[in-house]
């Protein structure tokens, strides 16, 4: 089986949780984390990355400034903001009750 | 609220105000060598690192047009991608762009011009509270044969008035002139004597004091009066304080105790005074004999038309039970709106569906021309297809740049219509509610959205024509020839003409209709011979005739005395040749009528078949003055005493409709009923209507309007019968009358210093008022017609000198072979002949079709008037030869080496 892209929606919430724990981060970072924490079963692609911080960007759950990497290297680093720490908290939220009822459909039926 | 901050920033983005592209490919260019600066640690050789870190992360491209994308709005930045190239591509061909301006401008200028006259007076509520309840009340007697319709009589009112059921409110009045004094020198203002609820009626109350009240109505407790805002700041000085204002009218004294406010709007703007409605005992006006008055009623709410109807119709039956007189007279109603508007409603839309072809031709000829031009782009078309425009964004493109013509063609229509408005009161006379019309915001509304319109109108064909992906490919494979036309684009831009041809020829033939009935009404012959005639009224005081008495025959001796005394100092003036006076002018309209009563034959069985015919007290002489000629007896004069036996005169009209083949000069009539079809109560004992000898018959003058045949019209000597307080006078002079005014009026000054000169007019100027809406109608159908003709002629000129650019290398290769310049000639006009052929025959169908809608207009001439047909079809046809021939002889011109050297 293949890799998977990543699917918008999810995305967003994966940034976000990405942020939440690393601290600011730049974009080729944020892949990176994604992927290493899918265990390298995703794959993220500019295509979708970039629109979706700038997305979040314009809704205000994050913020960017220019910084230097850890290899002297010019890079925008993500931030979350106070609007982004609760809406970590919410999708988080929202994400675990949907799971959790599409689990429930999945489970073997009890008899 | 998340969404919003995103969308506005992305309106950010499109003003430059936020990321740039450079940040994002700043950002992403750090994105991959991080990556591959990773791939590298982990053991890939440098440029196999870069090659897989460009792979996995997908097209930079891609990802930077989505990225772009979001980061403005696609739509409204090409959008103004457009109209940037828009105004370019304008800005390149100032020759087209101020052609098609100027067909826009006219166009559309034209029509927004008509478009607020047509919004003010027809589509504008009237300027009263809850404007559908009121209602235009008046009566109507079909039964016994009047046309038409009339006013009411006071007793009949007053009945209506406190009987009614279904009127929330119902009031009367008529106008009068009034004779004001004491405050500089006299003055004649025009008045209008009104129920006491009229103001309440229309739901307006005054702005300073009060309205009139019930009591007021009394007899004695009437001299109170109500004036304009514009009297008030003219003749008061805008005085805040009204009270103890006192105003001497015909030689009464009144006081003011209110002032209407300055846009309080009155039926006759000309009205500057109001003054209750009442009625001294006995008078003779204030009885069944005399219908005069207006009525205005405001309905209860929820009570329909029909229901009004029947409610008034039973009164007015009730009331012909008690008076015989009455019998027959019913009362009808109708919205006042439509009342006051009917008379224009069928003009104005003429003139707005005029406007609205001239516009649509216009549209027809930018249609073409932009084809024209369009040919000349197909290469820029094909390439900017080719880089990717997809069909839509090209439609959306040629779209765009049509409606930025048509707005800016729009907006100089505007300031053109703005500029009209100077014109405004030429129809002032012509039009209601003028006072009314501006460019508002509905005016405005109505410009935009007519230019977004016409921008689409014009611009769609042509724009549906270029962005056709098959052309694409053809002329990108003819590698930029752009000459070549396909036959479709072809018959497309003859079809346009062709119909514009057509639509010139429906405008043309309607303002050559309007003019032909507009001369028609001219050469009327109006009876009279108005050069040279001076003509004014003068107003009577009460105090010329203190004891009114309905028996008594003839003007009192004060009455007569001043006719006589004025009209021969008059006389005496160097150059006047004759003088004389009368109730009312020719074409100030019929509106004295009496019974009467041929004694030669049986008498009419009741009162409502009783014939009516219009009546003219005459002074000294009216007839000579004013130049109506006599045809048979002789005419009034020095005989004709107060105690002499009564004499009349009657018109042609008359004497033919009763004496068709007899002579009518002797016979005897009454200007009355028969005296048994009098009520009883109303002839004292001893009293006998006097019988009038016919004397004389005299031409017919029209009374009415010109385009309405001479009514019947009895005269009598002011000495012998019913005389009028506010006569007007005609003097005819050798010179200029006008020169006259001032010596007549201090002739009447000398007479009585209270008295004013009103209405000075001469009778050409009376004539020319008259007939004022169809010379409007005339003159606007004319130039609407005119200015479809040139655009027609230009559509023509276009499309033949494209032509002939088209076959420049054809005419070179038959010159060549022997062609003289003659035979090209003909070759290029029988083409566009043709073309003008087939739109003629298209537009005479069409015209025969639509003309019929202003036969209510026409006077004299049918809407089908072969005459006018045929001028007009030689007239566009001549026009459409010339516009054919300036580019046939350019094609004469083509030197044949020249021509195979291009191909």
């Amino acid at each position: 089986m293949g890799k998977k892209d990543v699917w918008q929606g999810t995305l967003a919430l994966m940034v976000l949780k990405t942020l939440q724990a690393m601290g600011p981060l730049h974009g080729y970072g944020i892949a990176r984390r994604i992927e290493q924490t899918s265990g390298d079963s995703l794959v993220v692609q500019y295509g979708t990355l970039y629109p979706a911080l700038l997305k979040l960007e314009q809704e205000g759950y994050i913020a960017s400034e220019w910084g230097v990497s850890e290899n002297k290297r010019r890079a925008r680093y993500y931030r979350l903001t106070r609007a982004g720490r609760k809406q970590v908290e919410k999708e988080a939220r929202e994400w675990q009750a949907t799971t959790a009822i599409v689990a429930r459909f999945l489970m073997p039926e009890e008899r | 609220m998340r969404r919003l901050r995103g969308f506005l920033m992305r309106f950010a983005g499109l003003l430059g105000m936020r990321r740039h592209d450079g940040e994002l490919a700043e950002e992403l260019d750090a994105h991959v060598s991080m990556h591959v600066e990773d791939n590298v640690r982990s053991g890939m050789d440098p440029i196999e690192a870069r090659r897989q870190a460009l792979i996995k992360l997908g097209g930079m491209m891609q990802s930077r047009e989505i990225y772009r994308d979001q980061t403005r709005v696609p739509l409204v930045e090409t959008l103004l991608q457009d109209l940037r190239y828009g105004a370019r591509m304008l800005r390149k061909n100032p020759g087209f762009t101020a052609i098609a301006m100027i067909t826009l401008a006219l166009g559309i200028g034209a029509n927004t011009a008509i478009f607020s006259v047509v919004n003010g007076v027809l589509l504008r509520s009237l300027p009263y509270k809850d404007p559908a309840r009121l209602m235009s009340v008046y009566c109507s007697a079909p039964s016994r044969g009047v046309a038409g319709n009339f006013g009411t009589s006071p007793p009949d009112f007053r009945a209506l008035r406190e009987q009614n059921h279904t009127f929330a409110s119902l009031s009367a009045l008529y106008g009068g002139f009034f004779n004001l004094t004491g405050l500089q020198r006299p003055e004649r203002i025009q008045g209008s004597v009104v129920s006491a609820e009229y103001f309440s009626t229309l739901g307006v109350q005054p702005f300073l004091g009060r309205g009139f009240l019930p009591g007021e109505e009394k007899w004695g407790s009437h001299h109170v009066v109500i004036v304009s805002y514009g009297f008030w700041r003219n003749h008061l000085n805008a005085a805040p304080d009204i009270s103890n204002k006192i105003f001497n009218l015909d030689g009464e004294t009144y006081n003011l105790v209110g002032v209407m406010p300055a846009n309080f709007y009155d039926r006759n703007p000309g009205i500057e005074l109001w003054l209750p409605m009442a009625w001294k005992p006995n008078d003779n006006y204030d009885s069944h004999n005399n219908y005069f008055l207006t009525m205005v009623g405001r309905l209860k709410p929820g009570v329909t038309r029909q229901q009004a109807y029947s409610d008034l119709n039973a009164i007015m039956l009730n009331i012909a039970q008690q008076f015989p007189e009455n019998k027959g007279i019913g009362a009808d109603l109708k919205p006042l709106h439509e009342a006051w508007v009917s008379e224009t409603r069928a003009a104005l839309l003429v003139l707005l569906g005029a406007v609205g072809l001239v516009l649509l031709i216009a549209c027809v000829n930018l249609a073409n021309l932009l084809l024209a031009r369009s040919a000349g782009r197909q290469k820029e078309i094909a390439i900017r297809s080719a880089l990717g425009a997809d069909r839509g964004r090209l439609l959306r493109q040629f779209i765009t740049e049509s409606m930025l013509l048509s707005l800016l063609g729009g907006s100089l229509g505007l300031a053109l219509a703005w500029f009209s408005q100077g014109l405004l009161p030429l129809a002032k006379n012509v039009l209601p509610f003028m006072s009314q019309v501006h460019l508002d915001g509905r005016v405005l509304l109505f410009t935009v959205v007519l230019s977004l319109l016409t921008g689409v109108l014009f611009g769609l064909i042509p724009a549906l024509q270029n962005s056709r992906s098959r052309k694409l490919n053809d002329s990108l494979k003819e590698g930029g020839r752009t000459s070549d036309e396909s036959g479709g684009r072809n018959r497309l831009r003859i079809g346009l003409v062709v119909s514009e041809v057509a639509l010139a020829m429906v405008l043309l033939i309607g303002s050559g209709l309007a003019i032909k009935s507009f001369q028609r009404l001219l050469r009327v012959d109006t009876g009279f011979a108005s050069s040279g005639v001076l003509t004014f009224g003068v107003n009577l005081p009460q105090s010329y005739d203190p004891q009114p008495d309905d028996l008594r025959i003839g003007a009192p001796p004060r009455v007569v005395e001043f006719y006589q005394q004025f009209l021969d100092r008059i006389e005496q003036i160097p150059g006047v040749k004759a003088a004389g006076a009368t109730s009312s002018l020719p074409l100030q309209g019929e509106n004295w009528g009496k019974y009467f009563v041929p004694l030669d034959r049986p008498l009419p069985a009741s009162i409502d078949a009783v014939p009516q015919v219009q009546y003219r007290p005459v002074a000294s002489h009216y007839f000579r003055a004013i130049g109506i000629g006599l045809v048979k007896g002789r005419l009034l004069d020095e005989r004709d005493q107060v105690n002499s036996a009564p004499s009349v005169l009657i018109n042609q009209a008359l004497a033919h409709k009763f004496w068709p083949d007899r002579d009518p000069i002797g016979k005897l009539i009454l200007l009355a009923p028969p005296e048994n079809l009098v009520p009883p109560n109303l002839l004292p004992p001893g009293y006998h209507i006097p019988k009038m000898t016919i004397v004389g018959v005299v031409a017919d003058a029209h009374y009415g309007t010109l385009d309405t045949e001479p009514a019947p019209v009895v005269y009598a000597s002011i000495r012998q019968h019913d005389f009028s307080m506010t006569p007007s006078f005609t003097v005819r002079t050798d010179g200029d009358p006008k020169a006259l005014v001032s010596s007549i009026r201090s002739e009447l000054a000398q007479i009585d210093k209270d008295l004013p000169m009103a209405d000075v007019a001469t009778m050409e100027e009376l004539i020319s008022t008259s007939v004022a809406q169809p010379r409007l109608e005339a003159v606007l159908l004319g130039l609407f017609g005119g200015l479809a003709m040139v655009l027609a002629a230009v559509g023509i000129y276009g499309m033949m000198s494209y032509s002939v650019s088209q076959r420049t290398g054809e005419i070179g290769i038959r010159m060549a072979l022997g062609a003289s310049p003659w035979n090209i000639l003909k070759m290029i006009c029988k083409q566009g002949l043709m073309l003008t052929g087939t739109g003629l025959v298209a537009g005479l169908g069409l015209a025969l079709g639509l003309t019929r809608l202003m036969s209510k207009v026409l006077f004299g001439v049918s809407p089908t008037d072969p005459f006018t047909f045929v001028v007009i079809v030689i007239l566009l046809a001549s026009v459409a030869l010339l516009a054919c021939y300036v580019p046939a002889r350019r094609a004469t011109k083509v030197d044949p080496l020249m021509a195979l050297r291009y191909e």
